[in-house]
């Protein structure tokens, strides 16, 4: 994934406040878990993810802190707030949408 | 909630990006450490894959950077960048920078000065609550007791309604007797104006009427000053006038009505009994009206009361009270006269900054135009117009805030010097201040500034016309930024003409009012004003008192004579009684016409310089027991025997009063003021009247005043201590202060007017020379083909001179249409002068000519070779 348009950004946001909404993570453990769940289909670049994350806490959808992962090192947690709770439901409805509507267009073309 | 969030996060960023970037250090750090220990459990040896780790970190795109750019604050930081590298540009460049920034300094420096004044003076609140309830009567220091008794009854929307007037009270010290300005006022005086005291109370209701405890309210400065601040002044009797008085309260420090000058209030005495009351016309009435009422009916009831007035008391033609009814608010009476001067100069001022932004953009805009390689160069790297535009706001902002900066610092230093240039009155000056909110506005104005200078070059910019352009095209006549160029010289001649009108048409009034026949001399004349007023003090004390310092002063060295009046002319006003002229009924009883009394000695007229017309002057041996006579001036001999001699008539002054022999004519002398309408004046013997208790004394003077003054404050301490002498003057002094405002607007108005024809100069000369600079190939190329220097000489001063003409010819155009306006401060002078305005136009011409012949002088003498080879 690219640095670029505001689709694939989108996407993005939306992967990894899914992934928070199992549970808290560190930035690292957020990228490998979207490459693991996806196939390795998708591997994100660093400066995305980690712009993303900023992004993302402006906005105030997800929040850090800094705790100890069990080796003991010390790392920077992100979890889902309340507001990205609700943000998740609206865009996972709207990628919903999105899938099917181009499924229809690609169905009626052949 | 999500949007404090937001700027919670771009505040942290812009203060503490460094603490937010070690923490993004150490995140990213671990994130590589995690990747490399991911790689060696693959099975990558554990060099490899931490040198893979760290790539996979970096990669394509720094992540720091994206990450930067994802915190919101770029604007900000590009802002900051912008402005050092204009900075850095100023530093290059300092000459070219300094004139511009000093001239725009100027013009904010004058505006936000003249701010400053008019918002403490015209817009800070009054010192008591609910100013726009307060409403002044017509008819200004002319109501009697009675009349005022009436009103209070006959009132529906004035509750409470009170009266007050001015008078003088000398308060006793150990030492020394002090004159205080003294407002004389009914009981519901501070309640009027809802103000309440700092120390004990104000007046109760029947402390005004007789029989009740003498009392007195101070003020603040007057508690400080005169009594020494003394906390237990409330209760303490003080002595005013030779009586015990009780200090019954203190004002706050910035309360004052009607001007800051009066020092204490004290209770009328409203007796129906006493003459005074049913005869004599000096209260000012005002009220506060009753809350829930509208303007319709406070006039309304305005116009009741005057209708009842009719009805109860008769008046004659010349002071009907039922005419011209009306009320102001209590901000129209105290600042109301100064408000059309103030905003005059502030516009004048106004239009000075005009020009010098016109001047700052014309600059900016011929530097944006010089780097247009540069922008194309830009552009071409991948530089965004609006990131471009907005580095051209940034360097036109850094000017005007910088300009702004200057201006401030000028403001704050000049700022007394202005406030005592300006023709403010009745203590106004004190109040003037800059404070917070006029920097507020600085910086507001500033910023605009910036903004504007920066429309034309970012418009172009924007509009592509910038890139592109091979630097020699520039700025030629034809081009878009060769005639914004020309239009902006073309305003600053317009404002510099308009500017220059005014200054010339004030600078001719000044000359016609300074060159009024007073109808006396002035000059050698000292002034000084004695108040003998004390119940302690009997009336043959007094008068023994003041004959001994008349003679005495008259044997000092250096005086020519001296003499006594009740008052000084042109500086104070004077009470205006009713006299019947025997013989003619028209001009009797209820029809007389009223006129000046003027008490004074016989050496009077000698000493003012006033001149007879016939008959003879008052003399020595006027006194009490001769014939009562009396001396008037020319005006009111036309008037009441037209045709005659008045000489040997008589005439019978006020209610009571007695008969008086007209024994001479005078010349006319402007009593009250030096402009407007003299009224009539009956001068009296000093001698023969129960001489009044406050008397000026008026000495003809060779050599300085200020020791002529000191022994007269001497010799009045010496002949009796309880005698007060006050407010010191010479008669010029007198007559400049009377003409202060039209010798102060002339003042502005000339400094502004040079100042504009200075930035004119300035402005014809730069768009003058940087044309010619710009254009040298094509100059070369005519000249080679053929031109006469002396043509090309021709060629650029039309160019040049074009706008400056179109200018000059607007700002006549507007001088005739705001002619209106500056009606009220010309005197003796058409608003269209065409004096004025001719002379003008040919010094703006003149000017433009000069300013463009330099320039034009280097276009003539360009090589034609080298020109070329420059190219």
């Amino acid at each position: 994934m690219g640095t670029g348009s505001s689709v694939i950004r989108g996407t993005l946001d939306m992967l990894i406040l899914r992934t928070l909404q199992l549970e808290p993570m560190h930035g690292w453990g957020i990228a490998e878990r979207i490459e693991a769940r996806s196939g390795a289909l998708l591997k994100v670049q660093p400066a995305s993810l980690y712009a993303a994350f900023h992004r993302l806490t402006r906005q105030g959808w997800i929040r850090s802190y800094w705790a100890r992962t069990e080796n003991g090192r010390r790392a920077r947690f992100y979890a889902l707030t309340r507001a990205g709770e609700r943000q998740l439901t609206v865009e996972t409805e709207h990628w919903r949408r999105l899938a099917a509507g181009v499924a229809r267009l690609l169905a009626a073309e052949s | 909630m999500r949007g404090l969030t937001d700027l919670w996060f771009r505040i942290r960023a812009l203060f503490r990006p460094g603490a937010m970037e070690r923490d993004l250090d150490e995140e990213l750090e671990f994130h590589v450490q995690m990747e490399t220990e991911r790689l060696i459990r693959e099975g990558v040896p554990p060099e490899e894959a931490a040198r893979e780790g760290r790539r996979r970190m970096d990669g394509a795109v720094r992540p720091r950077q994206v990450v930067r750019d994802a915190w919101g604050v770029g604007v900000v930081w590009d802002f900051l960048a912008d402005v050092r590298h204009a900075l850095r540009q100023f530093r290059r460049r300092p000459g070219f920078s300094l004139l511009g920034i000093l001239t725009l300094g100027v013009g904010l420096g004058a505006t936000i000065g003249l701010l400053g004044v008019i918002r403490s003076v015209l817009v800070r609140p009054l010192p008591f609550a609910d100013e726009d309830g307060v409403r002044i009567f017509w008819s200004d220091y002319d109501w009697r007791g009675v009349e005022f008794d009436f009103v209070k009854e006959q009132t529906r929307a004035f509750q409470p309604l009170a009266a007050f007037s001015a008078d003088a009270s000398t308060l006793r010290g150990e030492t020394s007797s002090t004159v205080l300005l003294t407002g004389v006022t009914s009981a519901e005086f501070f309640d009027v104006l809802g103000a309440t005291p700092l120390l004990g109370r104000t007046f109760r209701p029947g402390e005004d009427r007789p029989g009740s405890e003498p009392v007195t309210v101070l003020s603040y400065g007057a508690w400080q000053q005169e009594l020494g601040g003394d906390p237990e002044i409330v209760g303490r009797r003080i002595v005013l006038n030779g009586r015990p008085v009780t200090v019954i309260g203190v004002m706050p420090r910035d309360f004052y009505f009607p001007t800051p000058e009066f020092r204490l209030w004290a209770p009328l005495d409203l007796d129906p009994a006493s003459g005074q009351y049913q005869s004599n016309g000096w209260l000012v009435l005002f009220g506060r009206v009753r809350p829930g009422l509208g303007e319709a009916q406070v006039r309304d009831d305005i116009a009741a009361i005057a209708r009842a007035l009719g009805e109860r008391f008769t008046y004659p033609a010349a002071w009907d009270k039922t005419r011209g009814a009306s009320s102001r608010t209590a901000r129209e009476y105290l600042v109301g006269d100064v408000r059309p001067a103030l905003l005059l100069v502030f516009g004048a001022g106004a239009l000075l900054l005009l020009m010098a932004t016109a001047n700052v953009a014309a600059l900016i805009l011929a530097r944006t135009t010089d780097r247009s390689q540069e922008i194309s160069l830009r552009a071409a790297l991948g530089a965004g117009r609006g990131r471009l535009a907005r580095q051209i706001v940034a360097e036109a902002l850094t000017f005007s805030l910088l300009a702004g900066a200057v201006g401030v610092v000028a403001a704050t230093l000049g700022f007394d010097f202005l406030v005592r240039s300006l023709p403010l009155e009745n203590g106004l000056a004190a109040r003037a201040a800059l404070d917070w909110g006029t920097f507020l506005l600085a910086f507001v104005l500033a910023s605009v500034v910036g903004l504007v200078v920066a429309l034309a070059p970012v418009r172009d910019l924007l509009r592509g016309r910038l890139a592109g352009g091979s630097g020699t095209r520039g700025a030629m006549p034809g081009s878009r930024a060769g005639r914004v160029h020309q239009g902006l010289v073309g305003v600053e001649a317009g404002v510099a003409t308009l500017l220059a009108v005014g200054a010339l048409m004030l600078i001719r009034s000044v000359s016609g009012l300074l060159a009024l026949d007073l109808g006396f001399e002035p000059s050698g004349v000292v002034a000084v004003d004695l108040a003998a007023a004390g119940e302690d003090l009997t009336a043959p004390e007094r008068d023994q008192a003041y004959r001994a310092i008349l003679e005495r002063v008259t044997a000092l060295p250096g005086v020519e004579g001296a003499a006594w009046t009740n008052r000084l002319p042109v500086r104070d006003g004077g009470w205006q009684g009713p006299v019947s002229v025997e013989g003619n009924p028209d001009l009797q009883g209820p029809t007389s016409p009223n006129a000046l009394y003027r008490r004074v000695s016989a050496d009077y007229f000698r000493v003012m310089g006033i001149s007879l017309l016939s008959g003879r002057l008052l003399e020595p041996g006027d006194r009490v027991g001769t014939e009562r006579v009396t001396v008037i001036n020319r005006a009111f001999a036309e008037r009441a025997w037209p045709g005659m001699s008045p000489i040997g008539r008589r005439v019978r002054a006020g209610v009571t009063g007695d008969s008086l022999t007209v024994v001479g004519v005078v010349e006319e002398v402007r009593s009250t003021a030096v402009t407007g309408d003299n009224p009539f004046v009956l001068y009296v013997a000093d001698e023969q009247t129960r001489g009044g208790a406050y008397k000026v004394l008026v000495a003809r003077v060779r050599g300085p005043a200020t020791p002529f003054i000191a022994a007269v404050g001497r010799i009045a301490a010496e002949v009796d201590p309880r005698i007060a002498a006050n407010r010191p003057t010479t008669m010029p002094e007198v007559v400049e202060t009377a003409l202060a405002e039209p010798i102060q607007l002339r003042f502005f108005l000339t400094l502004f007017a040079t100042l504009a024809l200075g930035l004119g100069v300035v402005g014809v000369y730069s768009v003058a020379s940087y044309s010619v600079a710009r254009r040298q190939t094509e100059l070369g190329l005519r000249m080679a083909l053929g031109a006469a220097p002396r043509q090309v000489l021709g060629q650029i001063l039309r160019e040049g001179m074009g706008p400056v003409a179109l200018g000059t010819a607007a700002g006549l155009g507007a001088a005739v249409v705001l002619a209106r306006i500056a009606t009220r401060f010309l005197y003796g002078v058409s608003p269209q002068d065409p004096l004025s305005m001719s002379a003008a136009a040919l010094a703006l011409l003149a000017a433009g000519m000069a300013a463009a012949f330099v320039p034009a002088l280097r276009a003539s003498r360009v090589s034609p070779v080298e020109s070329l080879r420059a190219e």
